[in-house]
């Protein structure tokens, strides 16, 4: 079972703030490209700039970890905005691809209290900020792919202006993107423990829970059986009704179909209780 | 309520997108083309959703009212259902729309009057003294958003002069003001689904209590509007003549029986594929849980229970009303 999130940044200087603050060490090398940090319940992969670097950034984690629906994906970055001050955070509740019109519509999840709205990723730096909207050039790259790997609710963006229309990126350093995203470290903080989470609850869930494995030692299944054998040992355990290798009806059974049998007529003493 | 309100471009403008806007505001309003770019999309949670709610408000451009399965009404030749809302308020663990949609989000669709007008339509392919039945609530529930969307009061004025028009409005809620601010109409039935009140506790989250449905019931009565009583889905469990006896005579002994015009049944069933799609969503489900048999692609309690169940309910509900007025609410299986 995992609770794990995945941090998906653009920018060394966005890293940076993240992997001093929740401890992540660097993993040894998979790929010179897309830089891994982990601690046990984070990961972090520095994508490089361009919604197709943090689409491959995104592909590339996943295939270096074991694949399962239940990981959470956040991507987090400064933005441009048309609307908002420099050093606010803010989550997508929009994603479009300014190139092809294409539209994503990240989950809003009430536990993350936390400002919404809408980012346009563009090819270019934006400098004129017309609309009422976020500008970066990753947000629709990483939902595309996410989204590919796990259950939309547990995908999100999240965005720390950096530049507006009194403040354009020429003046930006390197410093004062770490700066911008230290500013909002708790917020995204807390989004992390949220989606961490809804990530363990899913991957409960999800869990194909191993209690067949003293009857596949004893008597031999068919795949499908197997299948079946899981889910009539999870039905027993959800109604607490106690069958193991060693209860009296199943340790004579001769083969698996007399084993079924058994546990199937245990289950159907429910309907007696 | 809602964390967000997903509108479609097209209804943006229209009054009544505005008006049930403004109910919830604090939630975000984000504009969208189509209601299927957010809803029903792969890989959505229902689970998750149903804690995080969002609106959406569309407009249903075909279909507004379709053909019932085979074997499905209350009397009438021809049946005929609609959906004006997809998904409910509440969160009954036995609820077919858990399986049927990858969506928890409950969908609006504004263009009441292509529903009104497909009503009117319908209804007049059929001859005067023929019984043209309209079922709302199949995809949702009819009542539970009513101060909110206004729907169902909009779609009596579609029945109200139509002598072959009948309506159910199948509800488990309480929200009856509306129909208790207009004159009742006779060819209109609030139809409520009910469970006996331990089985529902447990089973029907978010659901109003029984004894606050059966006040309800009486205030509408009292008001003269008919009802209709849906034992659908009958629950099994050891004592459930018990339960069931108890949830029978307190609503028979209340209820005015002149205004109480059918009584359905329907033993607790499930197309195969919802129902593994429940198992999944709820895994830990006691009453998922349970070794329910499969027959005809849906899964159900064993036979001898199905038929025990159904049997008994007749029998019991026999003693307050003639079994004219007792319908199965179980479709025939060709309609699967």
């Amino acid at each position: 079972m995992s609770s794990q999130v995945n941090l998906v940044v653009a920018l060394k200087s966005e890293a940076y703030p993240l992997i001093h603050h929740f401890r992540l060490k660097k993993q040894a090398s998979h790929s010179t490209h897309f830089p891994i940090y982990r601690n046990n319940l984070l990961a972090l992969i520095i994508s490089g700039i361009g919604k197709e670097n943090s689409e491959k950034s995104v592909e590339f984690l996943a295939d270096v970890q074991q694949f399962d629906n239940a990981t959470a994906w956040l991507n987090i970055g400064i933005s441009g905005h048309g609307s908002r001050n420099v050093g606010e955070g803010y989550l997508a509740n929009v994603i479009e691809d300014r190139s092809t019109g294409k539209t994503h519509y990240p989950s809003v999840i009430r536990e993350f209290n936390c400002t919404t709205g809408k980012v346009t990723t563009v090819d270019q730096v934006e400098s004129e900020y017309l609309e009422d909207t976020g500008y970066d050039m990753e947000a629709f790259g990483f939902y595309s792919a996410a989204v590919k790997q796990s259950t939309m609710e547990i995908i999100h963006c999240y965005k720390v202006v950096s530049d507006n229309k009194y403040k354009s990126t020429l003046s930006l350093t390197r410093q004062d993107v770490s700066n911008l995203i230290n500013t909002q470290i708790h917020a995204i903080e807390h989004i992390c423990r949220i989606l961490q989470n809804l990530s363990g609850s899913l991957s409960v869930r999800e869990s194909k829970c191993n209690l067949s494995a003293p009857f596949l030692e004893r008597w031999q299944f068919s795949v499908t059986q197997r299948h079946l054998l899981n889910r009539l040992l999870r039905k027993c355990k959800v109604l607490d009704i106690d069958v193991t290798v060693e209860s009296n009806s199943v340790r004579h059974c001769m083969d698996s179909k007399a084993v079924m049998q058994v546990i199937g007529n245990k289950l159907d003493t429910c309907w007696n209780s | 309520m809602y964390n967000a309100i997903y509108v479609e471009s097209e209804v943006l403008e229209q009054p009544l997108t505005q008006t049930i806007v403004s109910r919830f505001p604090a939630a975000d309003i984000i504009e969208c083309e189509r209601y299927t770019e957010i809803f029903n999309r792969r890989g959505q949670d229902f689970r998750i959703q149903k804690q995080n709610l969002s609106l959406i408000l569309a407009r249903k451009h075909e279909s507004h009212v379709l053909p019932a399965p085979n074997g499905y009404g209350v009397g009438g030749k021809y049946n005929y259902y609609f959906s004006m809302m997809l998904n409910c308020v509440y969160d009954c663990r036995y609820c077919f729309l858990q399986g049927m949609y990858q969506s928890a989000h409950h969908v609006v669709f504004v263009n009441y009057a292509d529903f009104s007008s497909a009503i009117v339509s319908t209804a007049s392919n059929h001859d005067d003294n023929e019984q043209v039945w309209f079922f709302s609530g199949y995809d949702c529930d009819s009542l539970a958003m009513e101060p909110v969307v206004g729907a169902a009061a909009y779609l009596m004025e579609s029945v109200k002069w139509r002598t072959n028009s009948w309506l159910e409005l199948r509800t488990k809620s309480t929200q009856i003001r509306s129909l208790l601010d207009c004159e009742p109409l006779p060819n209109v039935v609030v139809a409520f689904s009910l469970t006996p009140d331990r089985i529902s506790v447990s089973l029907e989250h978010k659901v109003p209590k029984v004894e606050k449905r059966l006040a309800a019931m009486l205030r509408l009565q009292e008001r003269g509007w008919k009802i209709g009583l849906r034992f659908d889905p009958l629950i099994f469990a050891s004592d459930y003549k018990i339960q069931y006896r108890s949830l029978f005579e307190n609503l028979f002994e209340n209820l005015e029986l002149d205004l109480l015009h059918s009584v359905s049944v329907g033993v607790f069933r499930l197309p195969r594929n919802f129902y593994r799609k429940i198992e999944r969503l709820y895994p830990e489900d006691k009453f998922i849980a349970q070794p329910f048999v499969q027959q005809n692609r849906q899964i159900s309690y064993p036979g001898q229970i199905d038929s025990e169940m159904k049997d008994w309910c007749y029998q019991e509900l026999n003693k307050y009303i003639d079994q004219r007025r007792i319908f199965s609410a179980e479709i025939l299986s060709e309609s699967l």
